[in-house]
């Protein structure tokens, strides 16, 4: 599942809209389908790393997406990035091909209103404190759209909608090409250490032979003889998985 | 392989340096991240290695103090002064057997720029000890970038006329020196299979084999190193028909050396590897020896090799 923070409602409108996701009633504002789970945060890094914590202690989180506005001095107002650093000290891995501009941002306490640095928002740090904790730097993006030129403003959801819907189509293409990490799947030899109840360091032997064999493409061998003792089971265990 | 490197991080302090501007204007796409220091961008803990291996970053920063350090006893040290140093921290290659993947915390390439800080140090400790032996492709393969950055061929200018021996361990076929008396070519070679399976863009065998013959005829003596030895399930058919076709084709008489070991790593190290990377290597059967993971019956692997090598120096590390 994608996981997707947005600070306000009014950032998220859009995306819940295109994606068609369904409020779900818990203790933050979520909205769900199938692929991705949505949470508004509120302003500020601390509400943004705690609702980051919810979301990825709770749900089966794959890649989780910062998404919402910013502010800029330089950048034209709807331009979209992906975010390269925070505060210079934080390095999301951005190791997949986009089609996005890239950016540094810096994660302010307070509004901005003036300042030496490209973009600013006020989650940005929070957010990416809080997912490091559970996904590696690859798995962790922020995609942020320049709102203002640091003028102090309400954007309503008519100029939400102009900002965020000419983008939905690149953000879902975006989406679409995050990689998943690959499981290997070991259940083989879990059901084989339940079968002849072998002991810890036997079902890891067990593993590794089993690992062995799917990564050679080798034909797993059928286990099914009667069960006598633990140490014997095993030896013709492992002489049915020979290297 | 093709190096497009999409991210490079520069340290600010380098910024303008005539040599990290050459290497910058190579990559005009890249997008150029200012850091303060390499360590932020390398050594976080929330990165991926093997992730990150398929789409490596370059980091351009300046080396600090130590430049230089004593080889590990896990390698040959050949009775001589051998130091080796680290113009730069991994590698292109991506080696299922390298040690480096349980090393660092990210596979990003970092290129040290301050050569003459190197040169000065290694300048120092050569006038204490009156020789040295240096590798500069310790744990990297220099040469495999050389012909991006250059950083051997400035090795090279820097020992002529010294007595150290530079040593040039690689991979690679990127061996466009002129002869050079104290320059030590060492080709790692591995039967083809091991290459197609656990040696991914390194060049093939038949390549390395034409290295080294061009080496040879300009008047080198290069090491043949077979380490690591990877006892493939097959291994006494893939290695007898390799060391016959190597043999075949280079006569041992030109060479200096062959350098010899099988496959051992670190626990520490082995195990890290072992979460984050899927090959078969990690899952042969091994005891641990003093902290160092080897084959159990490595005795009778490392005795079915020396029975197929030439009468020339050999080296078992």
């Amino acid at each position: 599942m994608i996981g997707i923070i947005c600070a306000y409602l009014k950032e998220a409108k859009p995306l819940i809209k295109y994606f068609d996701l369904k409020k779900i009633n818990e203790k933050f504002s979520i909205y769900e389908n199938e692929k991705i789970s949505l949470i508004i945060s509120g302003q500020g890094k601390l509400n943004s790393a705690i609702a980051t914590t919810y979301l990825l202690s709770t749900k089966k989180i794959s890649n989780i997406i910062n998404f919402g506005i910013a502010g800029s001095p330089e950048f034209k107002i709807g331009e979209i990035f992906l975010i390269n650093k925070i505060n210079n000290k934080f390095f999301p891995d951005i190791l997949i091909s986009h089609t996005f501009r890239e950016s540094e941002i810096i994660c302010a306490d307070e509004v901005k209103i003036g300042g030496e640095f490209k973009l600013v928002d006020m989650e940005s740090e929070g957010f990416f404190k809080a997912a490091i904790k559970f996904l590696k730097a690859h798995h962790i993006y922020l995609i942020k759209i320049v709102s203002d030129n640091l003028e102090c403003f309400k954007p309503d959801d008519k100029f939400m909608d102009e900002l965020i819907n000419p983008h939905l189509e690149n953000i879902e293409k975006f989406f679409y090409s995050l990689k998943k990490e690959k499981k290997t799947n070991l259940s083989l030899a879990e059901e084989i250490s339940k079968k002849y109840n072998l002991s810890f360091s036997q079902k890891m032997q067990l593993k590794d032979r089993v690992m062995f064999y799917l990564l050679n493409n080798r034909k797993l061998p059928k286990i099914d003889f009667e069960k006598t003792n633990r140490k014997n089971d095993f030896r013709r265990i492992m002489d049915e998985f020979k290297i | 392989m093709n190096l497009r490197f999409r991210h490079i991080y520069v340290e600010k302090r380098i910024l303008n340096n005539e040599y990290v501007k050459n290497i910058l204007a190579k990559f005009p796409k890249a997008e150029i991240i200012e850091i303060n220091h390499y360590k932020d961008r390398f050594n976080p803990y929330y990165q991926s290695f093997r992730a990150q291996k398929d789409a490596q970053s370059l980091i351009l920063a300046k080396k600090d103090p130590p430049f230089i350090y004593e080889a590990s006893e896990l390698i040959q040290k050949l009775g001589v002064n051998f130091f080796y140093t680290t113009p730069m921290l991994n590698c292109i290659y991506d080696c299922h057997y390298c040690f480096l993947q349980g090393m660092y915390p990210s596979s990003n390439l970092v290129l040290f720029v301050n050569f003459n800080d190197f040169f000065k140090e290694v300048e120092r400790v050569y006038e204490n000890l009156g020789n040295l032996f240096l590798s500069i492709s310790y744990d990297t393969d220099i040469l495999a970038v050389e012909n991006l950055f250059g950083v051997a061929k400035k090795w090279a200018d820097f020992v002529k006329d010294k007595n150290i021996k530079l040593e040039l361990r690689t991979k690679s076929v990127n061996i466009d020196f002129e002869y050079q008396e104290n320059l030590v070519f060492a080709f790692s070679l591995s039967p083809e299979t091991v290459i197609e399976r656990y040696e991914k863009y390194t060049p093939k065998l038949k390549a390395r084999i034409k290295a080294i013959k061009k080496v040879i005829n300009k008047g080198f003596k290069p090491v043949i190193v077979f380490d690591p030895i990877i006892k493939l399930p097959n291994f006494k058919e893939v290695y007898k028909d390799f060391l016959q076709k190597v043999f075949s084709e280079i006569n041992y008489k030109n060479i200096e050396s062959i350098v010899y070991g099988t496959f051992r790593m670190n626990s520490t190290q082995f195990k890290i590897i072992k979460k984050q990377l899927l090959s078969d290597i990690y899952y042969y059967p091994y005891s641990v020896k003093n902290g160092i993971v080897e084959y159990e019956d490595k005795e009778e692997v490392i005795k079915f090799i020396e029975n197929l090598l030439p009468d020339v120096k050999k080296i078992f590390v």
